[in-house]
């Protein structure tokens, strides 16, 4: 009997209020309510609304902790004990301020960690969409080249010379090519006057097919006997040879590979565009090849090269490497391949 | 574009760059640094080369006891700065300590807290020296608004709240109502002078050289700010003036209390003076609930009852009165949307 009150004795001190507290501090100081409402610069009420516990009708919890401080220290409580039981009552976190940490908050760690994330992702996407658009633009840099050095070449007649030269590689061959190219062409009905008449911008494919024909009557003159009105050219076979592989498709198509043929074998280290023909201009290889793959052709030599990247490219002519570094210009490579092949 | 970038990887940080001491709040953690605002620097024979020896705790262990070659500076005097260059390198060095990740060099957002009289000059090179410290936005927000935050008074209602802080350098008084200012005053007048008062009576009194670390060491141990407060000794020790020996001598309460009188009231004068301009209707609201206290001052022996009694007013210690600013500017960095526009202006 004597053990359990002297447990429910204990068990209501542990839950007497703060306000309990102070009235029992000040009856024993001997002081009255007024007294401490003097001392404290407070009102009766308040006085009141603290030894009752009506923690609301104070101002707020910095108030209401600042009085009950002021309180405890002038009736000699402990200000310890009623903070505790005040704490009990009251909800102690304070808005917006949170406690000292020594280590870093998880949710923090998280965010960084999804932002950091986040960044590296657009990053990776950002670079495979530069990688996807710079081959794009190698592929259609090749096209565009061959495209402009074409155009160039069947626009300007002195252009054309040039890049023929240095294509004439096998006179006897191309001679003979020449010569059944253009016997019995329904182009032998034109004349330099229908030429001259020509829209402008048919004009230079007209001069170069007059000039083609003028050519091919000359070989005829040479060759059948009978000669003609038209005044002889001085110009080399070669050229014609050529004039009529720039043309492409006008000329008549000869297999590619041959008795005597040769292996071109592409290795693409890099994506690139290539256009390979051989010594009759015959297209062997016309096409962007993307990286990691190994093209072999067969055909007849000198080939005429054209690399739109150059740099990602080798060659075994052969089965021999075959260095073409020293023709590079930028980032395509045009040369010509087995020039000194029989 | 790239500051904003590394900004996600740095934690904003609010400042309480005082005169004597430094806190800085960092967002989502809380208070993480607390140290003397002092600086040692080496300087090498020639003078030509200047180093920073020590920042902090240690750079204050070293004041009044250091060589000719190194000087213990306390960059900040009154509130405010006085030496731009070494506030700067202080706190670079402070916010490099509180920055965990160093590869990414982060900037941060920094809010700083400066004394509501300080001149526009005086508050450009503050900010100046936060941005040179590695800021990428630097906010400033008036002390007694920082306290006020700080002490979660209710700042944004339309009730009058009185707070009070005396620092280091300076004591703040502020009046404030719906998020603003109503009324603020700086007063040049705190804890330094209290700790220069003391030097000064012990010199006139008894004959003693003491320095600034044994004057604060005296004021933290037995200085009242109440005349009937009980009454305390310390003995110290400091340099006879006249034989130029060192010598004991026992000081009291009392005494301490006489030599601090003149600046104590001074603080007492500065918050009658803030009453007397403040509109009746705040007037009201204070003479209801009171001042709050904050700053090392507060925690001085009796303050409240001295203030009580002088002022008419019930006073309220803040929590932690030390940390009142710097959880404040914390509190203004997290909820700086919510608060609205609670930061100061140049």
């Amino acid at each position: 009997m004597n053990a359990e009150s002297t447990v429910s004795v204990t068990s209501n001190e542990d839950v007497r209020s703060p306000g309990e507290m102070l009235a029992q501090g000040r009856q024993r100081s001997g002081r009255t309510k007024e007294e401490v409402a003097v001392q404290l610069n407070l009102s009766v009420d308040q006085i009141q609304a603290l030894e009752e516990n009506r923690f609301g009708d104070l101002p707020g919890k910095t108030y209401v902790q600042g009085y009950l401080k002021a309180y405890a220290r002038l009736v000699g409580c402990e200000e310890k004990e009623i903070f505790r039981n005040f704490n009990l009552q009251e909800d102690t976190s304070i808005r917006g301020i949170k406690p000292v940490m020594t280590g870093p908050e998880s949710g923090g760690r998280h965010k960084k960690v999804w932002s950091l994330l986040v960044i590296v992702a657009l990053g990776v996407l950002s670079f495979m969409w530069w990688q996807s658009r710079e081959q794009a633009d190698v592929g259609s840099r090749g096209a565009d080249l061959i495209q402009r050095d074409m155009g160039s070449i069947s626009q300007d007649p002195d252009q054309n010379e040039v890049w023929t030269e240095t294509r004439i590689l096998d006179p006897a061959t191309m001679q003979s090519t020449n010569a059944s190219e253009t016997i019995g062409e329904p182009e032998s009905s034109l004349t330099p006057q229908d030429v001259e008449r020509a829209q402008p911008e048919d004009e230079l494919r007209a001069r170069i097919e007059a000039e083609e024909l003028s050519l091919t009557r000359e070989q005829n003159a040479e060759t059948a006997g009978p000669a003609t009105d038209i005044p002889q050219s001085e110009s080399s076979p070669g050229t014609l040879v050529d004039d009529a592989a720039f043309r492409g498709g006008e000329a008549p198509s000869t297999p590619a590979q041959t008795s005597n043929g040769r292996t071109v074998t592409f290795e693409f280290d890099a994506s690139s565009w290539v256009d390979l023909r051989d010594a009759d201009g015959q297209r062997l290889l016309y096409e962007h090849i993307n990286q990691g793959r190994q093209v072999s052709v067969e055909g007849k030599p000198p080939f005429s090269v054209f690399l739109g990247n150059a740099d990602g490219v080798r060659i075994e002519y052969d089965g021999k490497p075959f260095d073409f570094s020293a023709y590079v210009n930028g980032v395509y490579a045009r040369f010509s391949l087995g020039s000194d092949a029989p | 574009m790239l500051k904003r970038i590394l900004g996600l990887f740095s934690n904003d940080l609010a400042i309480d760059l005082g005169t004597a001491n430094t806190l800085i709040y960092v967002r989502d953690k809380g208070i993480i640094l607390n140290e003397p605002s002092v600086v040692a620097i080496h300087t090498s024979v020639g003078g030509g080369n200047k180093t920073v020896l020590a920042v902090g705790h240690e750079a204050k262990r070293m004041l009044g006891r250091t060589p000719g070659n190194i000087q213990a500076i306390r960059p900040m005097k009154d509130g405010v700065i006085a030496d731009f260059t070494v506030t700067e390198v202080m706190l670079k060095y402070f916010i490099r300590k509180v920055q965990e990740n160093r590869f990414l060099r982060p900037s941060p957002r920094i809010i700083i807290c400066v004394p509501c009289g300080s001149t526009q000059v005086e508050r450009r090179a503050i900010r100046e020296s936060a941005v040179s410290a590695g800021a990428r936005e630097v906010y400033l927000i008036e002390e007694p608004m920082a306290v006020a935050i700080g002490a979660n008074l209710p700042v944004g209602e339309p009730t009058g709240s009185m707070v009070l802080d005396i620092g280091g350098g300076t004591t703040e008084v502020g009046i404030l109502s719906l998020g603003g200012m109503v009324y603020s005053t700086s007063l040049r007048t705190a804890g330094d002078t209290f700790d220069e008062a003391i030097i000064n009576f012990v010199r006139r009194h008894h004959g003693i050289l003491i320095g600034e670390a044994t004057a604060e060491r005296v004021k933290k141990a037995i200085a009242s700010a109440w005349v009937k407060s009980e009454n305390r000794e310390i003995e110290i020790k400091g340099r006879d003036i006249a034989e130029g020996m060192s010598r004991a001598v026992k000081l009291n309460s009392t005494e301490i209390y006489e030599a601090i009188s003149d600046p104590l009231d001074a603080i007492v004068q500065s918050i009658k003076k803030a009453l007397e301009q403040t509109p009746p209707e705040l007037s009201a609201d204070i003479g209801d609930k009171g001042i709050v206290v904050a700053g090392g001052g507060a925690l001085m022996r009796d303050m409240d009852r001295r203030l009580m009694e002088d002022t008419g007013l019930p006073v309220v210690l803040a929590d932690d009165p030390l940390t009142c600013v710097a959880r404040g500017c914390g509190r203004a960095l997290e909820e700086m949307d919510t608060l609205g526009d609670v930061f100061a202006h140049e």
